[in-house]
């Protein structure tokens, strides 16, 4: 299983989205570089506004107006002998960008409500889906021995409300989505998102607005959906937890820019960004004994057009230095052999994680 | 410890009306018979999935609701407040504030922090004009904001900041119990951390106690003495936050602990999880029984047909489970 690519599926680099706006440049997302590796999920973590959402929208052409990608690239590797696709590249609307989104990259919000159109059946929303790839269902048709009759949409729409484990689905079919419950609805946004069995799935917030025993069903739900169709998944969250539970590499973000990355065990525990370690350490725990207070991160994050100088954390940064008043870069870790923290993908953009390990400009 | 609060088999039942003569076609048992009580002091944490009923609980003990059934035994005078007048209820009122989830829609955004913090005294006439100031810097001072955070309006705080300003109006009449539904919920987890610090230390500066409502269990467990967990409607467990989450007497609480992801991948990795199937059911047609059978893993024949009360299996642990004594459930 565990195949090892030379390339990854997607790779962005010095990716720039702003927003124009009346009082200046909102600068959503700053500078960032990620990869997604084939089948594996990567984490977005981050306070309210530090950009997820937009970093997500961007690798789809989707930013809302005003925004706009300015820089960077986003690499899309389809296949691994390929030229890669530069989808910062791609204009929003053209037929290439719409194949993209319906065929290989697929999008799930937190609110299913506000995605799924309230006048059609929830099945028949399934079936347009199933419809819009037919191409690509070919293969799913034939792994679940269908035939391709007049009726082999709401066959295939049936088969997938199954799968995503909605009981009486033939009966759900035909209903509309202020019927269902939340955690039902959001099985049905998957549905449709899985139908065109996607190389990436970008999760915003998936479960978010969900009690945690509905969060534990539609975590396990993406998880094994993954293993099954071998898909990626970004999956945009502010729990910790959900990060723990599900990453394999994790991307902290702070105020637009990528402030630490590393592998999932790299970030909870051996994190070097103080904002990594704060964010970690104000989490009260569910074990472990009860603390009188938890140690906490003063201050509140920066306005976006009035960002402080230098490093943006520098105000809420309680091992600020003279230095910090520069931004620092983001910092490869180069552990050593004798300290046993593996690969080289780590890296935080403080100035202490450039001193304390001998780090080189990632 | 004395005893501030004593809640006795309250319910709320809201009708479910159909039809242009809009009769009452059923009842949704939001609160259906739950007792408690709070100690002087002390923090009560109530938790459980959407619609169980903990805001509906809260309303009714503050009286915006008028409750179904039930007595709300209160202060060392034991008065009961379920059955006062509004009038005769004004007095208590101050004794008794309440905390909201989103102080944006509780903080009227035409009124200065001054005003809004100091409403309260100048309505209950609590302390003459000339200390009035004093007493908002004082209470302004207390959540961590500044006396020039007086003249500024909410729109210009951010929600950990327009949390704080939603406490301090809370504090403005030296109340005995804050009730505080979901008060962290929106904040971001650093803020959330600062306001938890904040609750925790007014609480032994004013001699607080406080009812707090959240689904969020590890918040929950930080700042209780002890839990309660509902399940439509009824309190299926509660006791003292430690032995509740290290050894929980009840499979809700059992599944419910289990489902939250710890932020260890490691643990993570390697915990059993016990995943609940199916949703929480309709409240207005809950399961027969023990309300939660359809998802119990230990259900048994009696489950389906018997109601379980509340009562104490070990010292200090109440449950609502025929089986409990017979179960050997897991905690964090
Ligand atoms: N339409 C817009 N106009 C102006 N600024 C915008 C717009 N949409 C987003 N932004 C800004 O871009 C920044 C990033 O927003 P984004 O939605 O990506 O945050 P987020 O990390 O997803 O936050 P949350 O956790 O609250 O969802 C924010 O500062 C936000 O104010
Ligand atoms: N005014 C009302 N009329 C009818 N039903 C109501 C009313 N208020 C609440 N309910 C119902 O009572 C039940 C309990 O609701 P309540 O708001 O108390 O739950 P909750 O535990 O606070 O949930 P949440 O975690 O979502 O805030 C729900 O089924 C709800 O739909
Ligand atoms: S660069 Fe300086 S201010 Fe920024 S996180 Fe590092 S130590 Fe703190
Ligand atoms: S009474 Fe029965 S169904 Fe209810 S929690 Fe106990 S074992 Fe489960
Ligand atoms: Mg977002
Ligand atoms: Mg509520």
């Amino acid at each position: 299983m565990e195949a090892t690519f030379a390339r990854p599926l997607l790779e962005v680099s010095n990716l720039k989205t702003v927003f124009p706006t009346e009082n200046g440049v909102v600068n959503a997302v700053n500078d960032v570089s990620f990869s997604i590796e084939r089948g594996k999920t990567v984490g977005i973590v981050g306070e309210s506004g530090c950009g997820k959402s937009i970093t997500g929208l961007s690798l789809l052409q989707l930013v809302p107006h005003p925004g706009r990608i300015v820089n960077g690239k986003i690499l899309f590797y389809q296949d691994e002998t390929d030229e890669p696709l530069d989808i910062a590249t791609v204009s929003q609307w053209s037929k290439l960008m719409r194949d993209i989104r319906g065929n290989e990259i697929a999008i799930i919000f937190q609110e299913p409500m506000t995605s799924l159109n309230p006048v059609y059946t929830v099945g028949d929303q399934i079936a347009e889906a199933i419809v819009l790839h037919q191409e690509q269902n070919r293969s799913l048709l034939q792994q679940f021995g269908l035939q391709t009759t007049p009726k082999w949409a709401r066959e295939l729409a049936i088969e997938m409300l199954v799968r995503v484990g909605i009981p009486a689905p033939e009966q759900r079919f035909n209903e509309y989505p202020h019927q269902l419950s939340g955690g039902m609805r959001q099985r049905v946004m998957i549905a449709i998102a899985l139908c065109c069995a996607p190389a990436l799935l970008i999760a915003d917030e998936p479960t978010t607005a969900l009690d945690v025993t509905i969060q534990a069903q539609v975590l396990a739900l993406m998880r094994e959906l993954q293993t099954e169709i071998g898909m990626a998944i970004m999956l945009i969250t502010h729990d910790l937890g959900v990060i723990a539970d599900m990453a394999d590499e994790v991307v902290v973000m702070y105020a637009g820019r990528v402030v630490e990355k590393g592998n999932v065990d790299d970030i909870f525990y051996n994190p070097l960004h103080p904002y990594t370690r704060g964010l970690l350490n104000s989490i009260p725990s569910l074990r472990g004994s009860q603390q009188d207070t938890l140690p906490s991160i003063s201050g509140t994050v920066p306005h976006p057009l009035d960002l402080p100088v230098g490093c943006s954390f520098q105000p809420r940064c309680s091992e600020r230095m003279q230095m910090c008043e520069q931004m620092p870069e983001l910092n490869l870790i180069n552990y050593t052999e004798d300290n046993n923290l593996r690969n080289g993908k780590h890296a935080a953009r403080c100035w202490l994680s450039e001193e304390s390990v001998n780090g080189e400009t990632a | 410890m004395a005893k501030l609060l004593e809640v006795n088999d309250l319910r709320k039942h809201f009708p479910i009306r159909k039809g242009i003569f809009r009769r009452t076609i059923g009842h949704v048992k939001a609160v259906d018979g739950i007792n408690f009580d709070v100690q002087r002091g002390e923090t009560l944490g109530l938790v459980g999935e959407s619609g169980c009923g903990k805001t509906t609980a809260s309303r009714c003990l503050l009286r915006l609701i008028t409750p179904t059934a039930g007595s709300f035994i209160f202060g060392d005078e034991r008065i009961d407040l379920a059955t006062l007048t509004p009038k005769q209820m004004r007095p208590y009122r101050r004794r008794i504030q309440m905390i909201f989830q989103d102080p944006q829609s509780s903080l009227n955004p035409r009124k200065t922090v001054g005003d809004i913090v100091g409403e309260p005294i100048r309505v209950n006439k609590t302390i003459n004009k000339a200390n009035i100031k004093d007493k908002i810097v004082e209470l302004l001072e207390s959540v961590g904001l500044t006396p020039q955070d007086m003249q500024r309006y909410p729109h210009a705080f951010s929600g950990g900041q327009r949390q704080r300003i939603g406490i301090a109006r809370a504090l403005a009449l030296n109340p005995e119990l804050i009730v505080a539904d979901e008060p962290v919920s929106a904040l971001d987890v650093s803020v959330q951390a600062q306001i938890l610090n904040l609750l925790t230390e007014l609480r032994e500066k004013y001699d607080l106690s406080y009812i707090f409502i959240a689904h969020d269990l590890s918040v929950v467990r930080h700042i209780s003495d002890r839990v309660a967990v509902m399940y439509l409607g009824k309190i299926v467990e509660i006791s003292d936050a430690n032995t509740l989450y290290h050894s929980p007497k009840h499979p809700y609480t059992e599944a419910l602990i289990s489902s939250v992801p710890l932020p260890d991948p490691k643990i993570q990795r390697e915990r059993e999880l016990i995943r609940l199937e199916g949703d929480v059911p309709d409240p207005s047609k809950p399961p027969s029984g023990c309300h939660f059978h359809p998802r119990c893993r230990y259900a048994t024949e009696i489950c389906k047909e018997e109601t379980p009360e509340l009562r104490e299996t070990v010292p200090g642990v109440r449950v609502a489970c025929h089986l409990s004594e017979t179960l050997l459930l897991q905690g964090v």
